[in-house]
């Protein structure tokens, strides 16, 4: 009977694969993983030269210890368990372990996979630091801690409260940190007894709070939004329905839906604004300026090209900023609503347009500042004014743009 | 007396060499009470999606405050407001913004939504969830911010479909009194339920559908007649034309 379980979790992993399979074709065509290979080269190219002349005093360890907490402690499982397997799959809750143990050895090796590669592009650097243990001996103590981490997440994901989740999960980052820091820095041995304390000291203190038997809603909710991030990376290259997300409230933006006009034409106005605001619309939008923004403000600051590389990264991600502003236009397409309000169609275009628009100017203005303030204070005018005025002028031509593109998905 | 839904020999459905309904028609007038009635697959869910016109008649017409759907759209759909049966509400919004736009979306003032829709928080005892997001409501919340909806609109007519899924008995009774209210002063309401029970006490007529035709219409009185059991029940008058065979519940 248990075997069946097993089964069953091999095939939904394998129906999700044949389901993305379309997607990740569309993602491949966007041209998006040639720019990735790029970025890539460029980081890797970089991070030799780096190598070659590491500045004295570099904090190595620390960095180290940095990457490989991150990746240890990072614990993702994919169980592909709905809802629905509340009725279905719960009755069989003593036979789970099975179901569990297929999700939990791909998650390992996947996890490991990638501390490992991580490792080895560390390895180098690991070199310099004149540490007393090689990093290839390394290997199995990193293998180790990470199956140690994934069972203490296991633990985390069982606890009823949500506060002593955090606190556990708080309690295993610093423990693996210094574990970490320990490997990397002391006699192998040493260390290796001083992660084994810290691994017994987690796994006690694990056990205090009070634990489901096994953690549906939990595995359920994570289980979601693992595919809703799916479904927003391929999003960015495809059509792709979306399954409900938890809507963020955002009361620094969402105060501005108050303040439109009590109208009927104005009805799609106050939706549009806030399911920008509180969707994950506005929260990619924000990241993405606050990203932008640095990035702009970094390269614009350093002075490269004269002060244009600044205004380059600023279009660049003015850019993306309009073309994710604008993803708003597929919000409330198949809601029967639509159909049923005494409204116009063309009202609910025209204030996606102005919607988008708006944000698109929200983001604009501190892209082109931040890119084009360090300039200007350099005394570099010109490119500091074509910051704010590029990222400026792509806004109404991407309006446009928009605007052009939904009359055309009308008439189709 | 003018109705205000007049379906005229309704043929419709998902495709046109299997219709789902049959040559419905049938009125609703201003000021009564209509219960939709029948088993599961009757078309009931049909008939209203035609009345909403989400869907195109194969035959027949739909007419609603004296108008198609293609002779003037917004006078038609402003003649009603829906209240389906499963709730379909927009995640990222509060209730207070659903009152707000539905206010808005029927043209609704500001100080006239400001006391609906303080009356209808209250009534519904949803004042405490005003700031909720729909997608943290319970069923049962999701389906009264629905009704409040429709009954913020005040419209001449309500389409409602199997409205008591997940309410509380006060929250029925709420409902039940204002559509009462609704009723008097002018508006009509088509009602589908399986709570025979509720539409014998609320409703003035039934329309009974069985394989997508009109099986029986008319009040609670005529359907006696026609079945021939003086006094019956309408659960089972219900039974006496779905399943004369079994003749389950007597006669």
């Amino acid at each position: 009977m248990e075997a069946d379980l097993e089964a069953l979790r091999r095939k939904r992993a394998e129906a999700w694969r044949k389901a993305v399979t379309p997607y990740v074709r569309d993602m491949a065509r966007s041209g998006f993983p040639s720019v990735a290979v790029l970025v890539a080269l460029a980081a890797l190219s970089g991070y030799t030269a780096f190598l070659e002349n590491v500045p004295p005093g570099f904090p190595i360890a620390a960095v180290g210890a940095a990457l490989m907490t991150l990746l240890l402690v990072r614990s993702p499982l994919r169980t592909h368990l709905r809802p629905a397997d509340a009725v279905f799959l719960m009755p069989r809750e003593h036979e789970m372990e099975r179901y569990m143990k297929a999700a939990r050895r791909s998650g390992y090796l996947s996890g490991s996979v990638l501390t490992l590669a991580v490792w080895l592009l560390y390895a180098p650097l690991y070199g310099q630091s004149g540490a007393p243990t090689g990093a290839a001996a390394l290997v199995p103590a990193l293998l180790v801690l990470k199956a140690a981490n994934d069972a203490g997440a296991w633990q985390e994901r069982r606890m009823a409260r949500e506060t002593a989740r955090r606190l556990c999960r708080l309690l295993r980052t610093a423990l693996t940190l210094a574990a970490v820091c320990a490997l990397l820095t002391k006699p192998l041995i040493a260390a290796l007894g001083f992660a084994a304390a810290a691994a017994a000291l987690q796994a006690a203190v694990c056990r205090l709070p009070a634990r489901h038997r096994f953690p549906w809603q939990r595995l359920f909710d994570e289980e979601a939004r693992t595919r809703r991030r799916y479904e927003r990376f391929f999003r960015s290259f495809t059509d792709l329905p979306s399954e409900a997300e938890a809507p963020a409230r955002r009361p620094y933006a969402a105060w501005i839906a108050g303040y439109i006009r009590h109208s009927r034409v104005n009805t799609y106005l106050m939706l549009y604004t806030l399911t920008l605001v509180r969707t994950d619309i506005g929260g990619m939008l924000i990241r993405l300026t606050a990203v932008g923004a640095l990035a702009g403000a970094v390269t614009g600051a350093s002075g490269a090209l004269a002060g244009w590389a600044g205004a380059l990264v600023s279009w660049l991600f003015a850019l993306a900023a309009g073309v994710q502003a604008g993803t708003v236009r597929h919000a409330h397409r198949h809601a029967v609503w639509r159909h049923l309000y005494p409204l116009p169609e063309d009202g609910r275009r025209r204030a996606a347009v102005r919607v988008a628009a708006a944000a698109h100017f929200a983001g604009a203005v501190p892209l082109g500042l931040a890119a084009g303030l360090p300039a200007a204070l350099d005394g570099r005018y010109a490119p500091a004014l074509a910051a704010l005025a590029g990222c400026l002028a792509l806004v109404p031509a991407t309006a446009f743009r928009l605007r052009r593109k939904m009359e055309w998905e009308a008439a189709e | 007396m003018e109705p205000l839904v007049e379906v005229k020999e309704l043929s419709g459905g998902y495709s046109p060499r299997r219709p789902v309904l049959h040559g419905l028609t049938f009125t609703v007038a201003p000021g009564e009470i209509v219960g939709l009635i029948g088993l599961n697959g009757a078309g009931k869910s049909t008939t209203i999606r035609h009345l909403l016109g989400l869907m195109e008649p194969f035959e027949g017409t739909v007419r609603i405050g004296g108008v198609t759907l293609e002779e003037d759209a917004e006078r038609y759909r402003r003649s009603f407001a829906y209240v389906p049966e499963t709730p379909l509400l927009f995640d990222e919004l509060t209730v207070q913004e659903h009152l707000r736009l539905t206010a808005m979306a029927y043209d609704i003032d500001e100080s006239t939504y400001v006391e609906r829709a303080e009356r209808l928080l209250d009534e519904f005892r949803m004042a405490d969830k005003r700031s909720a997001f729909a997608a943290h409501l319970s069923k049962g919340m999701k389906q009264k911010v629905m009704i409040m909806n429709a009954l913020l609109a005040a419209p001449p007519l309500y389409i409602i479909d199997e409205p008591f899924l997940g309410l509380d008995p006060l929250a029925m009774r709420s409902l039940l009194e204002r559509l009462n209210e609704e009723k008097r002063s002018g508006s009509a309401i088509l009602m589908s339920s399986h709570i025979l029970s509720t539409l014998e006490a609320y409703c003035d007529r039934y329309l009974l559908l069985h394989d997508g035709r009109l099986l029986a219409s008319g009040t609670l009185e005529t359907l006696r007649e026609m079945a021939g059991m003086p006094g019956a029940s309408l659960e089972r008058l219900f039974f006496r034309f779905i399943a004369p065979e079994r003749n389950a519940y007597g006669s």
